[in-house]
Parts: C-alpha cells; structure tokens; sequence
C-alpha cells in the first residue's frame, strides 16, 4: 500500500512536470492503473481528472472520453465524494469532441446533450451552455440550420458560472459566421481577439488560423501575412491544433506552396496516427491541396518523412501520396456525413480542394 | 488672467482611472515605475538639450500609514504653462477613445499625464511643482480623481524640473511603506545610469548601484564572472553558478542568460526580466527568448522593441521575431563552442537541463551532431549517456512509448537486449534521427509484439506433439481476445508473458471504462470500441523452456487445461501490472477456488 502510494505519487509529479503529451498521458494512465489495481477510487479519480484535462487539451480526445466516463460512474455512486463543479465544467470539452467520431451515432451525442442538459438542470444552472454546445455539436456537424436556431436560443439567456469565458464563446461565432461564407462579418466580428483584448488559454490559437484565408480574400492579404508567423508559433507544439495545423497549410498552398513543405513534413508524421477523425480529416485534405498545387506546377521539391511515417514509401511519389491521403480523408468524409444525415462535409471538402488544390 | 483657476476636466476621470487600474495595469504598484519612468523621461528630454547634464532623482517618504506622503523629485525638463494644458488635454481628448489607445500614447507630455493620472490609484490628491528648464514661470498643478483640478502660477521661481506629491488614500497605505517603496524603485530603476535616492526617517541612502561596463558591454562579462554572478543573485533572486552572455547584432539590445541551477518545469513560465531604455518593463516576459530556452532565466536590455499599451510586455512583432532569433543564437553559439572547449562545464549544464537539451536537439540538427555523446537516455543497461550507449557497438533498439518500453524492459534485460527508452518527450525523435547525426549508429524502433522476434520457435516435432493443447488453450482465452501462443524464450523462470498492441491496449481500457460509465457514456464507448480496426488482440506467450508450462502441455490437454490457461493469463496480467475487468478479477477467484478444491481431492485421493 505503502509502495503504491509512493509510486502513484511519483507519476503524478513526473506528469505535471510535462506539457500536454503522449508521454504525459502514458504516465497518467499508469498512474490510474494502479490506484485502480490497489483498489483506491480516489486516486483512480484524481488521475482521471488530468487525463480528461490533458486530453481534451493535448491532443487525445479518446482518452478524455474513456476517462471521463469512469469519472461520471463514480461521481453518480458516490455523488458527495467528489467535486460536482470541477466534473460538469468538464463535461464540456468531452461532449465537444464527441461529434469528431463518425462511429458515435447521432442518437447517442443527442443522448449525451440531452444528460448534460439535465445535469445542468440539477446542478441549479440555467439552459445557456446546453444552448451553446448544442449550437457547437450541430455546426460540427454540418446541421448550420440548427446551429443558428440554437446559437439565437443561448444569447438570450444571460451567462452562469458554467458559461465559457468571453473570449471561446466569440470564436465560437466567428467560426459560425466563417462556415456560412461572411468572411467580412467574421473578421469584424473576430477583431477583439485579433487585437488581443479578448484571449484565453485557446484564444487566439484556433481563431487566427481559420482568418488568414478570409483575409486574403478580402484583398488583406498584407494583414494576413503578418498574422501567419505569430498564429502558427502558438500552435507549433501542441497535437490538439491539428486542424489549424491544416488550416495553415491550406493557406500556404494558395500564397505560396513551397513554404507549406516543412510544416507538411513536421506534422504528417503526427497526425497520421492522430485519435480524432474529425481534425485528421481536415489536416489530410489541406495536406491533399498542397500537394494537389505542387504537383501541377512545375518545379520539382522534396518531400522528406522520416521512416516511422506510414508514408515513408510514398514520400518521392508525390501524386501517390496525394491520392492515399485523399482516399483517408474522404473515407472519414463519408462516414461523418453518413452519420450526419447529410452532405455538408462533401461539399465543404471539394471547395477546399478547389479552392486551395 | 488670474493667477489662481479652477478648471474641470472635460471627461469623466473616475471611469479612466477604473479602466487603468483594473484593466490596464496589472497592479496599483506600477504607480511607482510611472513616476519613475515621467522622470527618466524628463532627464532624458533635458539632456538632449544639455549633453553635460547629470540627471538624479529623489524620493521621500514622510508620515505613517494611512497619512504617509511621498514626493518623487527629478532635475529633468520640467513642464512650461502650455505643456500642462496640453496633456490634460490629451486625456481629454484620448478618454473619448478607449483606455488601450490612451496607454499607446507615445509623445513625451501625452505619456507623462497618463503617468501622472496612474498616481489616483493609490491617492486622492496630487500635486505637482514644475519649472521648465526653457524658462517661463514654476507652476503648481493640484489634481483631485473627481475630475477637479487648480492651476496656479507661483511667484518664486523653483530649479527646472518636477516635483510630485502624493497623498495616501486609505487602504493603499502598503504602497507607502519604506520597504516596497525601495523595492520597488530598484526593482523599476536598477538599471538606470543617475542616482535614484530615497530619504525616509531622516535617512537617505541610493537605491541603485553605479551600472556596471559590462551591461552596455555583455562580451566583457565573462571577465567579471564573480560579479556578473552576484548581479543575478539581487537581480532575480537565485543563486547562479554559470551564465551566457547575450546581444544581438545591432548591439541595442543585450544581457545576461543565467544558466538555472535547478531542473525547470518543462510547461513552466518562463520568466525573464527586461529593460526598455533601462527601466524594467516585464519581469515576466516569456517571449522574449525561444521556447526551448527554459534551462535560463534572463536579464534582457533593449532600446528597440514596442512595448505594449500596459507597457508590461513587448508587442509581438518582426522586430521581436529577430531579437529573439538573435538571443537564441548567442546561447546556442556558446553551447557548441562548450563541446569544444570546455566539456565538463557542458555536461554539468546538460545533466541539469537534459529536457530542454532534447528539444533544441530536436530542432537543430547541427546542435544535436555537437552534443548527442552528453544526452543522457533510460535503458535496460541503466541511465548512460547516447556517448556510452554508442560505445556498446550494438543496435539500439528504442520504444515509442513508455508504455512499450515498460512491457519490454524485463524481457529485454533477461535476454541482454540493449532497448533505450523512448517514451519520453522527444527521445524517440532523437534516436531516430540518430543514424542521419553519427555515421554507422544503428537504431530500430522496437514494437511490443516485436518481442517475439527474440523467441525461439517450437521444432516441428515439439509442434506437432502440442498441437492440440495449444489450440485447446487458444480456444480458452478467446472471450478475452487474447491469442495463446508457444514459444521459448529467456529467462526460463517466467511461465508466460502478456502482451498488448496499442489498438487492444486502447479497447481494453474503453471496455473497462465502459463498466463503470452511466448508460449515456457507455453506449458512446461501446460504438467507439466497435469502430476499432486493426490487431486489437492480446497475445499471451508461454514458456515452453518452463517447467510447469512443459509439463501441461505435453501429451493430450487435461479436462483442467481451461482453469489452468486462465490462471496463468490472469498471472501474467498481475505480473504486467495491468488493472484487470471485472471478468478476469472473476477468473482467478474462481480459479483460485478450484485449485483448493483439486489440491483437498488429490489429499482425500492420497
């Protein structure tokens, strides 16, 4: 017991000591299997809560789901065991990832929606942030109707201690007005986060990225470019930013493709086993556009994946590879507009090839 | 015109103080490095006028709590008549805008007035004597927060400069003690290159030391390393043992790396504090030097970036993008000049801060080539540096994840595989780029399931004669989705050994989870886990080279073959250290009844 006390301990510490990483979750994940071999809920809990933090904020949306779930099954046997605020707050960043599972049926996410609602109910706060995600999970997938029923249902009710801060809850309709083409209302929308008065842990990481394209075509491109440098070193190094790793990328191969080569090379290799469909999707079809430009265009270039990638093989056949990592993206493409009910990630996938390709 | 008016401001000046106080600065203290920096910036302006100019400052605390006055004095430019009205006019004029745009201000009399209105947070009257160093009449200005103000012309002609006071307003008389009021001016203004002196209780004293040649000069540092050293210890607070001197190209900014004498928190701030024309900005600025560069907390110097609005941090700009470049290079160009010269003073670093060596080892191919021997790396052969794992001449095996390397290591050392670990944050990286850095290294990644490549495969003769026990134990396991496989393999000791693909590894913990989640969350892990594709089976291998395990499966299987395979699963997920379902907890209960049942049958059979 002693023994186990110490070890879990020490793992806990070597965890914090790291960023959001694999490594971080292996040794949170060890952690959580011996508390749960020494039979010690609380410690199985604690462990879970970092692995729910660190994955839903690092890159491993899987391992948020499987150790949340655990947590959400103790906390309703034992609910005066544990801190009610801390595991609702976090039954957020969960139910957001949900969608990003094509395999996850559209019953079961409405079923989840639909226990938070009534969570939240319980816990004596007020229909917004149900509202809200439910805005979030629709535009997800590709329901923007419905996403603009319930984006109109939260902003009339006033923020609670649920609410997400200021600064998410703007991204969040900029991302809105972006997938319903105003890139004009989005970028004035999106000013305050441009110009840093609005800003949280995630603010502006997954907002510049997405306005470097819209400003270009608004003629901003100066702007733009001024942006990419600083936006891109804020989501360098963490695996959650896969899809804003494509969105610059994306970029890239509009205003210069040659650029996008290293960023290609230093992320491919990640995201290939990367857990969440949804971003690897989007990080396969920027990916696919690029190599789409490079390879009509004359000039040669080289491609250099180290041997661990799955497409080592494929790195001097630059056409093949473009067509592996079309094929992947649009199987994921199909099975969520399969799920969906709809085509939106069709269509959304052929204008970005068109557009950036 | 008389010489005594009372004027109002044309704004509402309690709404500007809020969006100051709680908007803008991150604490009432700066009031102090507002004052500081209105009256550097005065002796700044006055010396361009007057190159023989010697500029100083005065400070003095008079009074206790709640009724302590300070007055800060400089000899600088001072303000004529018009330049008061001018920057009361420009907070007039800014207020109309939003407090961000009011702090952007950057012309002389428009920064000292927001300096000046700063000082409401901690009074509720100012007072300020000026004599303009162009001539013109002295002039008192006196402030109230509620937007009142007096000017008057005094008849006596006061020496050029500014003089301000101060009166405590309650509750902020913590900003008044002797003590922070020190600290904070030698915190503020340690740097500045005139006497900064403060007189309280009859005493006076200088705040900051005579700035030593080797700030305008960081190369010369490394002739004063005693006293370099010293610095850094009042200056930030820690006890250094080892620094790089910093500058860029331009030489407008320098400064001093402290190498930290302690392993950091990789996703610690890194704070390093800053001078803007030698007056402190940031004690946190973290982008002012690259991200791999934790293992030192910096003493920067500069003359060319932007602050921000707050004037706490730097805008994020080209010019910021170079700097930081630049500093970066002076580290990493003294680091690789350490693997020539001065290799123990290297490794003394890189011991301390292996972390944060791997990462710019990751990055820089060049700086990896000067200092992989010293990288330190976990192995089955223990914790050695890449320069003595090299000199075993061998493979180096290495795992993709610490989870691999915990499954493989007991397997390893018992067959004296060298396997480096890998798990940790950039070390599979590194070990994979090795062979591009050193000619004739050879390094393979190494799967869980790889480890049966050093497992020795039954004769056909040994097949044959296990045959049907073998499919009669694979058949046993199959509700646990694991495969039984024969083999043989060192150390003969251990009967079985488990194994786990990463795919099954992720089910197995979806399916435990799923036992213990409301329905909701169990349905959504159930089709998680049902979209899993690939080699979600786990592999038990036994031990043919073991005594019992021979002993079971020579000749036809035993009607207790089932009870005894599940056993030795449920064993060898103990001895794995795998936190086991509900299912297989009933496995060995059951298992374990049995064979008190056998062993109490075979005494009554005796």
């Amino acid at each position: 017991m002693e023994d186990f006390t110490l070890e879990f301990e020490d793992l806990m510490e070597q965890a914090y000591d790291l960023p959001y990483s694999a490594t971080k979750i292996a040794l949170l994940e060890r952690a959580a299997e011996i508390a749960d071999l020494a039979g010690d809920i609380d410690s199985g809990y604690e462990a879970r809560e970092a692995i729910v933090e660190a994955g839903s904020y690092g890159g491993f949306p899987m391992k948020a789901i499987v150790a949340y779930s655990w947590q959400l099954g103790q906390y309703d046997r034992n609910p005066d065991r544990f801190d009610a605020r801390t595991l609702y707050w976090n039954y957020k960043w969960v139910i957001d990832d949900v969608p990003s599972f094509p395999d996850v049926p559209a019953e079961q996410i409405e079923s989840l929606l639909q226990d938070l609602r009534s969570r939240y109910e319980s816990y004596g706060v007020s229909e917004r942030t149900y509202w809200y995600y439910r805005f979030r999970l629709s535009m997800y997938m590709g329901d923007l109707d419905q996403a603009g029923e319930a984006l109109k249902a939260f902003r009339k009710l006033k923020r609670d201690e649920m609410s997400d801060c200021s600064a998410c809850e703007l991204d969040e309709q900029v991302r809105y007005l972006l997938r319903t083409g105003k890139d004009e209302a989005a970028v004035k929308k999106a000013k305050p986060i441009i110009e840093g008065r609005q800003r949280c842990a995630h603010i502006p990481h997954v907002t510049l990225p997405y306005l470097l394209l819209p400003l270009y075509r608004l003629g901003r491109g100066d702007e733009a470019n001024a942006m990419r440098a600083n936006s891109y070193r804020l989501i360098r190094d963490n695996l959650s930013f896969v899809q804003e790793f494509g969105e610059h990328i994306g970029y890239l191969s509009v205003v210069g493709p040659h650029r996008a080569l290293p960023l290609l090379e230093r992320h491919l290799p990640q995201v290939e086993s990367h857990e969440d469909p949804l971003s690897r999707m989007m990080f396969l079809l920027n990916a696919a556009a690029l190599l789409r430009k490079l390879n009509r265009s004359e000039e040669a270039f080289v491609l250099n994946l180290p041997p661990s990638s799955k497409f080592y093989e494929l790195a001097d056949k630059p056409e093949e590879l473009r067509t592996k990592l079309e094929e992947e993206a649009f199987a994921t493409v199909s099975a969520l507009d399969t799920r969906n009910g709809n085509d939106y990630y069709h269509k959304f996938a052929e204008q970005l090839l068109k557009e950036r390709g | 015109m008389p010489d005594h008016e009372e004027y109002r401001f044309q704004v509402n000046l309690s709404g500007m103080i809020d969006i100051l106080s709680n908007h803008l600065y991150s604490s009432p203290r700066v009031f102090l490095r507002e004052l500081l920096q209105n009256a550097t910036d005065a002796i700044t302006a006055r010396i361009d006028l007057d190159p023989a100019h010697r500029g100083e400052v005065f400070v003095e605390l008079a009074g206790s709590g709640e009724d302590s006055t300070l007055l800060i004095q400089d000899n600088g430019i001072g303000l004529t008549e018009e330049d008061v009205h001018e920057f009361l006019a420009m907070i007039g004029h800014s207020s109309n805008r939003n407090g961000a745009e009011l702090l952007g201000e950057t012309s002389f009399i428009g920064r000292f007035g927001i300096g000046l209105l700063s000082c409401f947070m901690v009074s509720d009257e100012i007072v300020m004597l000026t004599q303009s160093a162009k001539g013109g009449p002295s002039i008192e200005w006196r402030g109230r927060p509620d937007g009142t103000y007096t000017i008057r012309k005094l008849e006596s002609s006061l020496i050029p400069g500014t003089k301000v006071y101060l009166r405590c307003k309650p509750e902020t008389d913590l900003y008044f003690e002797a003590e922070t009021v020190e600290m904070d001016l030698l915190h503020y203004g340690a740097l500045l290159p005139y006497p900064i002196r403060l007189s309280e209780n009859g005493r006076e004293r200088r705040i900051n030391p005579e700035p030593p040649a080797w700030i305008a000069r960081p190369e010369l540092a490394s002739d004063h390393w005693d006293e370099v050293l010293r610095f850094g210890e009042e200056m930030l607070g820690e006890r250094f043992r080892d620094f790089i001197p910093l500058r860029t190209a331009n030489g407008r900014t320098g400064g001093i790396a402290y190498i930290l004498p302690h392993a950091v928190n990789l996703s610690a701030k890194r704070l390093h504090k800053v001078y803007l024309k030698r007056m402190l900005i940031s004690e946190q600025a973290d982008n002012i030097l690259p991200e791999w560069a934790f293992f030192v907390k910096c003493l920067v110097w500069t003359d060319e970036l932007q602050p921000t609005a707050s004037r706490e941090h730097f805008y994020e700009n080209e010019q910021l993008e170079r700097v930081r470049g630049e500093l970066g290079q002076s580290i990493r160009a003294e680091l690789i000049a350490m693997g020539d010269t001065d290799q123990q003073r290297l490794r003394r670093i890189i011991d301390l801060h292996a972390l944060s060596m791997k990462s710019l080892a990751v990055e820089d191919e060049e700086f990896y080539r000067m200092i992989y021997r010293w990288l330190p790396f976990e192995s089955t052969y223990g914790y050695k540096t890449l320069g003595e794992l090299l000199d075993e001449r061998r493979t180096l095996h290495y795992t993709a994840s610490l989870d691999h390397y915990r499954q493989l290591r007991h397997v390893a050392s018992a067959q004296s595989l060298l396997v480096v670990n890998g798990g940790y944050i950039y070390e599979a990286q590194l070990l994979e780029a090795l062979p591009h850095i050193v000619q004739g290294a050879d390094t393979r990644r190494l799967l869980p399931e790889d480890v049966s490549l050093s497992f020795t495969d039954l004769n056909a003769e040994e097949r044959a004669s296990t045959l049907e026990a073998a499919r009669a134990a694979d058949l046993a396991l199959q509700r646990f989705r694991c495969r039984v496989m024969l083999k043989r393999f060192k150390p003969e000791e251990l009967p079985a050994l488990f194994t786990l693909p990463e795919e099954a590894a992720t089910l197995r913990s979806i399916e435990r989870a799923g036992e213990e989640s409301p329905q909701a969350f169990a349905s959504v892990l159930g089709s998680l886990g049902s979209s899993m594709q690939g080699n979600t089976q786990s592999i038990l291998y036994l031990n043919l080279n073991n005594a019992v395990v021979e002993r079971l499966f020579s000749g036809p299987p035993t009607r207790r073959l089932n009870t005894l395979i599940e056993m030795l699963y449920a064993n060898a997920l103990m001895m794995g250290h795998y936190p086991m379902s509900r299912q297989e907890l009933a496995l060995l209960n059951g298992g374990i009844l049995s064979l008190i049942n056998w062993s109490l049958e075979s005494e009554k059979g005796e």
